[in-house]
């Protein structure tokens, strides 16, 4: 059976387009599916606090890439192309205080600065 | 033409020292800590350290893990939400804490703060004006 060294990967991945390279990652970062059943989220083990609204957007956040999603207590109120669009919409429901949290495209990997 | 902007609030800032830092405080249901972060218009997102999320009592990995690019490679981050309190403006918002412990970086990018704030700069003077 043919093997493959870990630098024949790296030099594959090198030679990757930035495209690519972003659909790569995305695809690594994704939960692996265990005998056809979506992956659970990772219990707590009561080492720390884990939010609903962090549950919803594990869960669901894939469904809006692009755009801002508004969140309320673990439920999704709105979404928007611009926060202004998702603010506004969270606001015709009554909901005056979201979560406006921004989903990043699948292609995209966001920049970290310095 | 001239475009005149009023601000609600005026944060002085070091000019010595590198960078544009200005105080923020991070809540979490009775709980808060307070870090000096960089104002970086060119970070997509609010990132903070490790350190940062656990002191907050966070589970860091149980956050929506993301990659971010940088100059120089990459790091992973996981998303939270938070109340962020900058001067009198507070706010719910999702910020990232690094992944690496050695990441001691506290960062203010658009995602999150700048896209939610009126932010003036004056860096000649050290003067930071923001507004809601």
């Amino acid at each position: 059976m043919a093997t493959t060294t870990v630098e024949e990967f790296i030099n594959k991945i090198n030679e990757l387009s930035h495209t690519d390279r972003a659909e790569l990652l995305r695809r690594l970062n994704q939960p692996q599916p265990k005998n056809g059943e979506p992956k659970k989220l990772p219990a707590n083990g009561h080492k720390g606090y884990v939010s609903p609204d962090t549950i919803w957007i594990k869960e669901n956040s894939h469904l809006y890439r692009g755009q801002y999603v508004a969140i309320k207590n673990g439920k999704f109120v709105a979404s928007g192309r611009t926060i202004k669009e998702a603010d506004q919409a969270a606001k015709a429901k009554g909901v005056n205080d979201p979560l406006l949290h921004y989903v990043f495209p699948a292609d995209y990997i966001p920049w970290g600065g310095w | 033409m001239a475009h005149d902007l009023t601000f609600e609030t005026l944060i002085d800032y070091d000019t010595g020292v590198p960078g544009i830092s200005i105080n923020v405080e991070l809540r979490l249901r009775d709980s808060s800590i307070t870090v000096l972060a960089k104002v970086d218009t060119g970070s997509d997102s609010c990132i903070f350290s490790r350190e940062c999320g656990e002191r907050l009592g966070f589970e860091i990995e149980s956050g929506e893990k993301q990659i971010f690019g940088t100059a120089s490679g990459s790091f992973i981050a996981y998303s939270h939400p938070v109340t962020l309190v900058t001067a009198p403006f507070s706010f719910d918002s999702t910020v990232y804490f690094a992944h690496d412990e050695g990441f001691d970086r506290n960062v203010l990018g658009r995602f999150g703060w700048l896209d939610r704030v009126l932010v003036g700069i004056n860096d000649y003077d050290g003067k930071l004006y923001l507004s809601r």
